[in-house]
This record gives C-alpha cells, structure tokens and sequence, in this order.
C-alpha cells in the first residue's frame, strides 16, 4: 500500500484516542519511512532508481529490515516504548505499535513479497503487486474507503466531520490512491513518451 | 529532444544544483508521502 496506510489512522481517531492526530498518522507509516531511509542510505536498495521507469509490477525492493515481520515486530514494540515514553499513555502507546503491526500486514496483502525474517525464510505476502497490481491498488482503495466510512460512524455523534470535509477526506484517498493506477504496469516514461 | 524533455532537463538541472535528484523513485515517494500527510491531516484536524 502507498497512501492507503493513512487510513489506518482513522481507527483510533474514530475510538477518540486521546492523542494528537499527526502522530496516528506517522505511526501508521512508520515502515515505510523507515523503508525510505534505509533505501536513501542504500541499506534497502529499490530499483529501477528513477520514477520514470518504476511501474508496480517491475519494481525490484529490499524491505528485509522495514517490512519483513520480525523486524516489524521489533519497530511496533521500539514505537509503543518511545510513545509511552513521551505522552506516558498505555492505551495511545497500544494504539501506535498496532498501526506498526497493521502497517505490514496491510503491505502482506497489498504489496510486494516479504518474509519472516531473512531472505532465506518463509515467505509471507501475496505479492499483489507482481502479480495484480490493478486489484491490489483496488483493494488498497476498499480499505481506505472503508476507513473513512468507519471513522464517519465512529463519529457520528461526537464530533463528526462536516459534510464537506468528509467528501474532501474520500476525495483525497482516492485521488492518493488511484493516481497510481496508471503505473502500475505502465511506466511514466511510457506514458510521456520520453 | 522535445519540448517536454528540454523541460523536464531544465527542472532536472535546477533540482540537481541542489543537491537533490528529482526523478529518484525515493524522492519522488518522499514529496508524495510529504503531501498526504499534510493534506490529511489538514482534513481531520481542521474540525477539531
């Protein structure tokens, strides 16, 4: 998933965790930053390097440290420890190192292949993205939608969303979603015709 | 080259006297996740 993750912080928002509502959505994602980092840094090498020639299907990642599922363990635990530390609230810590843990199962589902540990263990994932990308991306937009709609019931009778935010906030996960349903198996270079 | 690809050197160049190379997957997953994050947040706090 890409944008999708982002949802995922509506959940607690909608259980009206008592917790500022950035930090839900950092947590959601904290696999991926991490994943950005270490590609950065060239620990976790992605290729092809350039945006112009990446589509879903042929992009070729090392996410051993940010998303295989031990080393995910370990960031959900590291997560709750530190937010504990901050903000001294076991239910928001909780809250944090699930959206970790939410966070790679999502990607087991909608993403690439990943493993228990090393490269050399149990696969797990479905590697949507090699082999159906459009229905991952499609599956990625379900669960963001669905977030959303649990958000707005959740709320529905204690500070719910406006009607206008509420449309903007489907809006903009489906814009965030969808805007890469053309590179899926397409590159942006084709596309361009560069 | 045509028009588009002169622009998009052009870009290019300028990001690159940065420092920055702007058509670097990471880079352009970095803005992307920059921007969700803004305007998400933006959408649900706004309220509060």
């Amino acid at each position: 998933m890409v944008a999708g993750h982002y949802a995922a912080a509506l959940i607690p928002a909608a259980h009206r965790v008592k917790a500022p509502f950035w930090l839900l959505l950092l947590c959601a994602q904290i696999p991926e930053f991490l994943w950005l980092l270490l590609a950065t840094l060239g620990i976790e090498p992605t290729l092809p390097a350039n945006i112009l020639d990446a589509t879903f299907s042929n992009i070729d990642v090392d996410m051993r440290f940010s998303h295989n599922l031990v080393p995910a363990l370990i960031q959900a635990i590291l997560t709750g420890l530190i937010v504990f530390a901050f903000f001294r609230s076991l239910s928001i810590s909780i809250w944090c190192s699930a959206l970790v843990v939410l966070h790679v199962a999502c990607d087991y589902i909608v993403g690439f292949s990943h493993q228990i540990m090393w490269y050399t263990s149990p696969t797990i994932g479905i590697n949507s993205y090699k082999h159906m990308p459009y229905v991952a991306i499609l599956i990625e937009l379900f669960f963001a939608m669905a977030c959303v709609l649990y958000f707005q019931i959740k709320r529905k009778n204690s500070e719910p969303l406006t009607r206008s935010r509420l449309t903007l906030l489907y809006l903009a996960f489906a814009i965030g979603v969808l805007v890469w349903m053309p590179n899926a198996k397409i590159s942006l270079r084709t596309w361009l015709g560069l | 080259m045509t028009q588009l690809q002169n622009e998009i050197h052009f870009v290019q160049t300028g990001f690159l006297a940065t420092g920055v190379n702007m058509t670097t997957l990471i880079f352009g997953l970095i803005v992307f996740y920059a921007l969700m994050f803004w305007l998400i947040n933006r959408i649900v706090v706004g309220t509060r």
